[in-house]
């Protein structure tokens, strides 16, 4: 008993010990397995690079409550209880759920030195931007020039927009909406907005896969083989793919792009030996589209968003503050070392960003930045569109969304 | 001997009749080394949440008082002191002007929302917390409807902030930057790293004050009067339905408040959800401090909101230290917080259903000492 | 409760202390509306047209409103600044092309509008103020190649409608 009780205390010193090895820590907030996994992945693969603070290491990793936006209290209090720890510099939050905002508003008042980043946010633009150090977020401006690009260049004459009420009501959604719609026509392409039922609603997951399972056969039918489609909510993804896989029809890209985004459900392939190693999904999923007859029709980003974005962030926090520390001035501003430091995470992949610009008041807000990745046409050989390279016209970057009600 | 007897049932009664109290009280001495938070921040927290949510969990007392039980119609109250924030957000009136026009605002929506929720709850008699529930659900429909589809173009709203890009319905999140803390900051002062909102706490000590009054006026005595027994309430020529009514109208314009106080302090609305899960939190927080459906104080409301919301703070960090992972912490703590609720309600029904029996056994034993 | 009352017993002295509440808190809330309204000022360096004379953006501007913390302008900077109250004054500091500071006197002008711009090439180049600082309407963008009003509207709505018609067989 006395011995276990000695060896219980010299672990206990150790691992005191271990603790204060890393000269600063990094809170990472992600949502569950439930909710986000590409998310929490991201954290994974911060933990086996920095190590947790338990051991010793730089990251503490929390997690937000499934339904955030009821628990808005508890997800306040989780990130802002990350300011607690006198060593914590840095605090990661993806997806920045509401409430994210406030948290750090409450990490600044008492801790301003902590930097504040903000993944995929989810709270209007003005207000994620005013109180974090640096938000990012999925670049729907570009990808709404982009998309329609890669589909023209797949050889589209159709873009079929799937989405809801409930979604339409974002900026976000609305203002690419509005530039798809743009794009199309300049393009001379037929722009196809279609309504599905909303997966939250009564109907539930299951019922809004059953509709676009029956549904897609017939849009197919009547616009034609050559139509790329395109869906805002993740769970009508899979279905989507699936038929698209069986009927023809192209897919440029997911709305959170990932090899994960309903590639494995729809080709029927079992992932979980690849987790986390992103080279190795992205073989194995397209050696089943290839099988399966989709080559050349179906694209994706390399790496998955979720899962760069919060290791990116992270590397981003941990750079700033290694730069800090050895009193090196470092800009996480800059768009080159946000590129630098989600690249880092994606070898192969180019990114490319923008800040983010208010379109009513083309207000410019330095802290607020649009990332995107090259899109990836899965086939054989498989192919980069070169998404990243193409200049996105300036007239994108003032639609309002308010132009085709 | 009886006496004695009587005395020793004291002891028993006092952890019967405070069970949820009590587990709340040992799970928080268990979390708190665990989670491993600094006494500081603790406290800065619970004088933050102390501040932010007893206003809501007050306008809770009164029904109680009145016998109609739980009210989960404070849901109105919450919807109509968020449709005066999103006003004054539109309009871009700040700090503490702003709310006292939030509250000015609110108070006609809630006094006609409480007024229809109380003409419902009397036609209910005796299920009352089921029907407030469903009310408050079928009330969201009609505040998404008017907030998503009637602002903007029937009630004219003008705000980038507010109105989405396409010219109708709320945005999902609206910042509250303008109002934020206006009434926490004023008047306020530090003892050491804690914030002491000063403003705020006087606005609570008064809302206390005007119940303890409140119990003492006329009305206040009906209401006791009906809780006790509605028919006995009605012979003595008290207006049953009317003070049931008021008893709801009351609850439901000080949850307005409540929301207003809760919102800027809080920072942001969550234009479609901040509302939803305000009623059972607040009845959770009031269960928890050891109130029943019949049977609430004061005392319950703070002992409750410190309890439950040190839960909230310390569980995630607690199971993320106990097991390793931080989603495990979070589930845990969803599992243990409602838990305790349910137990909390359970309870409730085995002691009703035993003073029930018990002064069955006391009548009986009277009849047969008279026999 | 009305019911067999007679007027006079409605309008009685309680009825009239009454009313003169519901006055007093309207009073108050028209007074809180007008007193704790907050309206945006947008500093801009974007190039302008004042009087039909153009000004190209300052190469490098700082501005100063009240007591509020200075902010640089570089070419093509937009910032909204939020204020209480209608009059203000603001403070410009340039330099000309040596690098040498040039501070401007302070200006003091009253907001027109909720949102209101104030163009800094104009107060650089020595303007009245009265005409620098306009209403704030936000700038309709026209698309190349592209018609404001979308022709295919009907038909989407139609194909829209449609399918829910279809939705509502499918469950």
């Amino acid at each position: 008993m006395k011995k276990l009780f000695t060896a219980l205390m010299v672990l206990a010193v150790l691992s005191a010990a271990a603790f204060a090895d890393a000269p600063f820590h990094i809170g990472v907030v992600t949502g569950t397995v439930s909710q986000s996994e590409d998310d929490l992945r991201g954290a994974e693969a911060l933990i086996a690079e920095y190590g947790t603070v338990a051991d010793g290491g730089y990251i503490q990793h929390m997690t937000y409550p499934d339904n955030f936006m009821e628990e808005q209290e508890t997800t306040i209090s989780v990130i802002a209880g990350l300011a607690d720890d006198p060593l914590m510099k840095a605090v990661i939050v993806n997806q920045a759920v509401p409430g994210t905002a406030e948290a750090f508003r409450q990490i600044k008042e008492k801790r301003p030195d902590i930097l504040c980043f903000a993944g995929e946010a989810h709270e209007e633009p003005y207000l994620i931007a005013a109180s974090a150090d640096l938000a990012t977020s999925n670049d729907f401006v570009a990808r709404g020039y982009l998309m329609i690009q890669s589909a023209y260049k797949l050889g589209c004459k159709a873009f079929v927009h799937i989405s809801f009420p409930r979604h339409l009501a974002m900026e976000k959604m609305q203002r690419r909406r509005a530039i798809m719609i743009a794009t199309c026509e300049q393009l001379g392409m037929e722009f196809v907005d279609v309504s599905a039922p909303d997966p939250t609603s009564d109907v539930g997951i299951a019922g809004a896969q059953q509709y676009i399972l029956e549904r897609t056969p017939e849009w197919i039918k009547q616009y034609g083989e050559n139509t790329a489609f395109f869906c805002t909510n993740d769970a009508h993804t899979e279905p989507l793919l699936k038929q698209l896989l069986t009927y023809g029809g192209y897919f440029v890209e997911a709305d959170l792009p990932s090899p994960l985004m309903g590639y494995p459900g729809a080709l029927g392939i079992d992932l979980s030996a690849e987790a986390g190693d992103f080279p190795a999904i992205l073989a194995k999923v397209e050696a089943a589209i290839n099988e399966q007859g989709g080559a050349g029709r179906f694209g994706t980003w390399a790496y998955s968003y979720g899962y760069t974005t919060t290791a990116g962030l992270g590397r981003l926090a941990y750079e700033a503050c290694t730069a800090a520390l050895n009193g090196e001035e470092y800009d996480i501003h800059s768009i080159r070392n946000i590129r630098r430091a989600f690249s880092y995470y994606t070898p192969g992949a180019n990114w490319n960003g923008s800040n983010y610009v208010e379109a009513s008041t083309k207000e410019t807000y330095d802290n607020f930045v649009l990332v995107y990745q090259d899109t990836y046409i899965m086939g054989n050989p498989g192919y980069y569109m070169g998404n990243t390279d193409v200049e996105v016209p300036e007239w994108c970057f003032s639609m309002t969304g308010k132009e085709f009600n | 001997m009886n006496k004695k007897m009587n005395r020793k049932f004291d002891t028993k009664d006092f952890i019967a009749n405070n069970i949820v109290p009590i587990i709340f009280v040992v799970l928080c001495i268990v979390c708190y080394p665990i989670a491993g938070y600094s006494p500081e921040y603790l406290i800065d927290q619970i004088i933050t949440r102390l501040v932010r949510n007893s206003f809501l969990v007050l306008s809770l007392l009164i029904p109680i008082m009145a016998g109609m039980g739980l009210n989960f119609g404070m849901t109105l109250g919450a919807m109509a002191g968020q449709i005066g924030i999103v006003f004054i957000t539109a309009w871009n009136i700040v700090g503490i002007p702003g709310l006292l026009l939030a509250a000015i605002i609110a108070t006609p929506i809630a006094i006609i929302l409480g007024w229809f929720c109380g003409k419902m709850l009397n036609m209910a008699k005796g299920r009352e917390m089921i029907t407030s529930y469903m009310i408050s659900f079928f009330m969201n429909g009609v505040y998404q409807l008017v907030v998503l589809y009637g602002m903007g173009p029937v009630i004219p709203l003008h705000s980038d902030q507010v109105i989405l890009p396409r010219g109708y319905g709320v945005r999902n999140t609206i910042d509250l930057i303008n109002v934020r803390r206006s009434i926490d900051n004023f008047l306020q002062f530090n003892i050491g790293p804690v914030r002491i909102p000063l403003l705020t706490i006087i606005l609570i000590a008064l809302l206390c004050v005007v119940i303890i009054w409140f119990r003492k006026t006329k009305l206040g005595q009906d209401m006791r009067a009906v809780g006790q027994d509605m028919e006995v309430a009605r012979e003595a020529g008290i207006k049953v339905e009317r003070t049931r009514i008021l008893s709801i109208v009351i609850s439901t314009v000080f949850a307005a408040y409540g929301m207003i106080i809760y919102l800027s302090n809080m920072g942001t609305l969550n234009t479609y959800n901040s509302h939803s899960q305000i009623g059972m939190f607040s009845i959770a927080a009031l269960l928890v401090g050891g109130a029943s459906v019949s049977r609430a104080s004061i005392k319950n409301v703070f002992l409750g909101i410190v309890l439950f919301h040190l839960m909230f703070i310390l569980t995630p960090q607690a199971g993320k230290n106990l097991i390793g992972q931080a989603q495990i912490g979070e589930f845990f703590r969803v599992f243990v917080s409602y838990g305790v609720i349910t137990l909390s309600l359970v309870l409730y029904e085995i002691r009703t259903r035993r003073e029930k029996a018990e002064s069955a056994k006391v009548l009986a034993n009277a009849q047969e000492a008279k026999a | 409760m009305i019911k067999g009352k007679s007027a006079k017993e409605i309008f009685d002295i309680r009825f009239f202390v009454r009313l003169g509440c519901i006055l007093i808190i309207i009073a108050l809330a028209i007074f809180l509306y007008f007193y704790g309204k907050q309206r945006t000022l947008y500093v801009d360096n974007w190039s302008t047209e004042i009087n039909g004379v153009s000004y190209r953006y300052a190469d490098w501007a700082e501005a100063q409103v009240d007591d509020l913390a200075a902010s640089e302008y570089n070419p093509r900077v937009r910032r909204g600044i939020p204020l209480r109250g209608r009059t203000h004054t603001i403070t410009v500091t340039t330099e000309d092309d040596n690098f040498n500071l040039i501070e401007l006197d302070p200006v003091e002008f009253r907001l027109p509008a909720d949102q209101s711009i104030i163009s800094l090439p104009g107060l650089i180049a020595g303007l009245p103020v009265e005409d620098c600082i306009k209403e704030f309407i936000p700038e309709v963008v026209e698309i190349p190649g592209v018609s404001a009003t979308d022709t295919s509207g009907g038909e989407e709505a139609a194909a829209e409608e449609d399918l829910f018609g279809d939705m509502s067989m499918d469950f």
